[in-house]
């Protein structure tokens, strides 16, 4: 901040500490973030209650990296040459006894960006078409939310009638699925988001395990939702919930209704707001600097107790939280439309995050000491596994009235997802979930794990993600007498089952028998209620961008600049005493050549003896007869 | 070859006519016949000798310059008016405007 403000700097590196000169030299505590995430969105208005406290804000680490205007560009290189050759450079010619002497060491760095001002101005402009090229400034940050059912959800009864979701009758299981900070495809967060997606899959695996039979009169199911973009003003949740008003919650029924039965095989009721029991949301879970966990609780009521006292009595070490305020979280959202659903927030912090490095490119595996080859018994594995238990054992007891087990987590499968989203996407559990013609069998296979990022389109974590959630949450469609053929009509035969219906999503993917060394073999059909649907901020739809009021915080406006690719030079600069020399002695050339051409030109019959061969050269002396 | 003055075909009528012509085309928005007109046929109308019809040129030259000067500060002022305003008229100016630039506010 203090370097910016002298007006001095001009970029700005930073040296990754994967390999190379700075390798894990990680800073004590760095958060791209602002002290108080998500301040804007709050569901509080006053600062004092937004921060937690203004004094013990909840990410104290929080250096606004992310919100502030740098009008400079700042790269991150982590290839350890390239750093090596630019300290080297600058330690040969910038320093030293040498310092001041010319030529000095000199880099450019270009990160041309083509949006300006604010996304109103730049959407508006990508909006205007004047030609037949029109021109994109910037596009609105979008991605996908998933969601799960624990029971399928047919929306004809088997005696006819239409289902209709009684009201408070689903209990809702929550995380954030993406990452933020301020490097490109760098996004992988630990702590957040990485530990709130494999526990919330691993205990949506553990109760489908223990394989509810029927529920108690006043539940009717149990909804998983993973919901994107929640770094940036809680785009997903603003989104599902903005869907659920607009009765496009799971899909809009009067539509299909009106085009007649494009779902003529199986739709979904309606799910809005008022069916929610509660909201049990997972935040930051990792267990680096200590076990105790804490609850935030919002809107007590009976059935938030019941799942306390069920944790409470779990191996978990859990507490209540000190603060009277909930954490930023993506429940947020949903009590500023619906302020009296109960809310139970479940964290590794009470007053401020635990998590040093919130929203930073060293939020990882190495800081929160997790190696997937420490196999399942490693102590972040070991805690996952208890939170998804006691949480799956306490919705089952609160939700279910007959079940086959009780629920137990699988601490082998979160190894398995922790390897793939914190540590490499080269991993086992893609290859079992991955579809035969998709990666991890098409393409190249990197060593980094994806980027979670939302971005402004579709992306790799967001489908792996799905996919793993399809896997540990599906039934597999067992064959019938005659085989599907190859892979390719296996798949054509598995996913002409979603045609036409809602009910359920089936996908091919390769499972854990049909690959080996050389690539998939084969796949399997699984049949699943999980669903994706789109998270972009209501405010670009098209009905309703060109008259929403950009400055009333209703919905998050993020959008992202269109660029085209950022790139650098080293090079050595000579000293400006040899540049105006050169300048100067090409203008000089430049003034005299003039004359003397002219010169030339005028006594060229002196000078060149010839005269006679000169034909059409201009300003000859003698007039040649020029035919009209 | 018909479009040079100096041709002795070109008679001093059809000068006149010429230079009427286009000063009556100028008044189509095209300010810049008026200014062709009045650098074209200045040295007809003030450095040549007299000759029938001189004084209509010179009329048309004159007003034909005046013409041009009066659409050239018009555009001045409004290229400075708009360069200066376009960012805070905000959307009216991205509305007025054919090719935004990209990066720049």
């Amino acid at each position: 901040e203090k370097l910016k403000n002298t007006g001095n700097v001009n970029g700005v590196i930073l040296p990754g500490i994967k390999e190379g000169k700075w390798k894990d030299k990680i800073p004590r505590a760095q958060s791209d973030d602002i002290p108080c995430p998500n301040q804007d969105s709050s569901l509080y208005s006053d600062l004092e209650s937004r921060c937690g406290s203004t004094q013990r804000p909840w990410n104290p680490d929080g250096e606004n990296l992310l919100w502030k205007n740098w009008d400079f560009p700042i790269f991150l290189i982590n290839d350890g040459n390239t750093t090596a050759k630019l300290y080297d450079c600058y330690a040969e010619h910038n320093t030293g006894p040498e310092a001041t002497t010319w030529p000095l060491c000199s880099v450019e760095l270009k990160s041309p960006m083509y949006a300006a001002k604010d996304s109103e101005t730049c959407y508006r402009r990508s909006n205007i078409i004047v030609s037949i090229e029109p021109q994109d400034y910037c596009e609105p940050l979008s991605d996908y939310n998933l969601y799960y059912f624990q029971t399928p959800r047919n929306g004809t009864q088997p005696d006819g009638r239409s289902f209709v979701q009684k009201e408070k009758s689903v209990a809702v299981v929550l995380a954030r699925m993406d990452a933020l900070n301020i490097f490109d495809k760098e996004e992988v967060g630990f702590d957040s988001p990485t530990t709130g997606i494999v526990t919330l899959i691993a205990t949506a695996q553990a109760i489908k395990k223990a394989l509810i039979r029927s529920y108690k009169p006043d539940y009717e199911n149990i909804m998983f939702m993973l919901v994107h973009g929640e770094s940036l003003d809680y785009i997903g949740s603003n989104r599902i919930v903005y869907d659920m008003m607009q009765e496009d919650f799971p899909m809009k029924l009067s539509k299909d209704l009106q085009s007649n039965g494009i779902l003529k095989n199986g739709t979904q009721a309606l799910f809005n707001l008022t069916n929610i029991k509660y909201i049990v949301e997972l935040g930051q879970l990792a267990n680096t600097q200590s076990s105790e966990m804490y609850y935030h609780a919002h809107n007590t009521n009976e059935d938030i107790i019941g799942i306390i006292n069920r944790l409470s009595a779990s191996p978990l070490d859990i507490k209540k939280s000190t603060r009277t305020v909930l954490p930023p979280s993506s429940s947020h959202t949903f009590l500023k439309k619906m302020p009296d659903i109960p809310i139970l927030f479940i964290s590794n912090f009470d007053q401020q995050y635990s998590n040093v490095y919130f929203h930073s490119i060293y939020d990882n595996a190495l800081v929160h000491n997790y190696k997937y080859s420490a196999g399942e018994n490693q102590r972040i594995v070991q805690h996952l596994t208890q939170i998804a238990t006691a949480l799956a054992d306490a919705l089952v007891f609160a939700a279910a009235a007959d079940t086959q087990s009780t629920p137990k987590a699988d601490p082998g499968i979160i190894n398995s997802m922790l390897e793939c989203f914190a540590e490499t996407r080269n991993c086992s559990l893609y290859r079992d979930v991955g579809r035969p013609r998709n990666f991890p069998y098409v393409g190249i296979v990197s060593d980094e794990p994806f980027a979670q990022y939302i971005s402004v389109h579709s992306s790799f974590h967001t489908t792996m993600t799905k996919q793993i959630f399809q896997y540990f949450t599906a039934d597999v469609v067992e064959q019938e007498e005659e085989e599907c053929g190859d892979v390719d009509s296996c798949q054509k035969q598995c996913l002409m089952r979603n045609k036409d219906q809602m009910v359920y999503r089936y996908q091919f993917m390769v499972g854990p028998d049909c690959h080996n060394q050389t690539g998939a073999f084969c796949g399997v059909c699984y049949k699943s209620t999980v669903f994706e649907k789109l998270a972009r901020s209501p405010a670009f739809e098209p009905d309703v961008w060109k008259t929403y009021d950009f400055t009333s915080n209703e919905y998050p406006t993020w959008t992202e600049s269109y660029w085209k690719s950022i790139s650098g030079r080293m090079f050595l600069q000579p000293s400006p005493a040899i540049q105006h020399t050169t300048l100067a002695i090409g203008l000089t050339l430049t003034l005299l050549s003039l004359p003397l051409t002219y010169f030339l030109q005028k006594k060229s019959s002196i000078i060149f003896e010839d005269g006679a061969s000169v034909t059409g050269a201009a300003g000859s002396n003698t007039p040649a007869p020029v035919a009209l | 070859q018909k479009m040079d003055l100096q041709s002795r075909k070109v008679t001093n009528e059809m000068k006149v006519d010429l230079c009427s012509k286009y000063f009556m085309i100028g008044f189509a928005f095209l300010p810049f016949v008026w200014l062709v007109n009045a650098v074209w046929f200045f040295k007809e109308g003030f450095v040549k000798e007299e000759f029938e019809g001189q004084q209509k040129i010179k009329k048309y030259v004159i007003l034909s310059g005046i013409g041009s000067l009066i659409w050239t500060i018009g555009f001045i002022s409004w290229i400075v008016i708009f360069d200066q305003n376009r960012v805070a008229w905000g959307a009216t100016a991205d509305y007025m405007s054919f090719n935004i630039a990209v990066g720049k506010p």
